[in-house]
């Protein structure tokens, strides 16, 4: 089911028994939804992705460098 | 625990870990951020400029990992309407105050917002990046996404609430590790 949002709703199937045996057992079923639907989407879209492990590092690199240019020009640190 | 026994309940996140969760398939770092990120017991933050520069970069991130530009854009989206920005107004002393405690200084506001939340943890890739020894007397550790899985289990000990997250955690990781051995 496709949302206004642009969402699409995909129904997972989980054993009675397993669910109720969590609920029983404290745990937060709707805290495990959304834990779910964010590690379905890390998942799901890294696998196609095809950027290295030095790139992801020079990339994150050049993005902190240019938060902090503009950081400390603002604070007027250094 | 941090000093004084108090709860450690800020998680600071390096960009580093923000893109790989989402640009390289490892699992460790996808599932520890997964929960996390869902987690009402601790909260997960980082400095607004270094969220606002990511923003900036989604034609890069896009062109570099060849992933369509709407598919970077919403799944990042998802990402970091889960993590709290915090204004470097907020804590501009801490930041001064880091900067001998990292060796670069671009680090200085994820250590200075560590300490500015302490006890709290740095969640990095780059652990070599920062002055260990001297930031835990200031309440923060840093860790990559392997060692707070660990540190969390320490936690157990003392709170129930992340006891069942950690068997989630400790769940989803063996299945990813049998996953890469198959």
């Amino acid at each position: 089911m496709i949302m206004k949002n642009g969402m699409q709703k995909l129904e997972l199937e989980f054993p009675k028994d397993v669910l109720e045996h969590a609920k029983e057992s404290g745990i937060s079923i709707e805290d495990f939804k959304k834990s779910l639907e964010l590690f379905g989407t890390m998942q799901l879209v890294s696998e196609t992705s095809k950027l290295s492990r030095s790139q992801l590092e020079r990339l994150s690199k050049d993005i902190k460098v240019k938060a902090w240019a503009k950081m400390a020009k603002r604070l007027n640190i250094l | 625990m941090g000093q004084n026994g108090k709860k450690t309940e800020h998680i600071v996140i390096d960009a580093n870990i923000v893109l790989s969760s989402l640009l390289r398939h490892e699992g460790y770092t996808q599932a520890v951020l997964s929960i996390l990120l869902c987690s009402g017991d601790v909260k997960v933050i980082a400095p607004s400029g270094i969220i606002k520069e990511i923003e900036r970069h989604l034609y890069e991130i896009s062109r570099r990992s060849k992933l369509p530009f709407n598919v970077v854009r919403n799944s990042l989206k998802l990402i970091l309407k889960c993590i709290k920005q915090v204004r470097e107004e907020e804590f501009r002393d801490e930041i001064l105050m880091s900067l001998p405690l990292v060796k670069h200084k671009e680090d200085a506001p994820l250590a200075g917002l560590a300490m500015k939340y302490s006890p709290s943890v740095v969640l990095t890739y780059n652990k070599k990046h920062f002055e260990s020894e001297k930031l835990e007397k200031h309440g923060v550790r840093v860790f990559t996404p392997r060692e707070l899985i660990e540190y969390l289990n320490l936690e157990l000990k003392t709170s129930s609430r992340l006891k069942r997250r950690g068997g989630f955690l400790k769940i989803m990781s063996s299945l990813l590790i049998r996953k890469k051995l198959d």
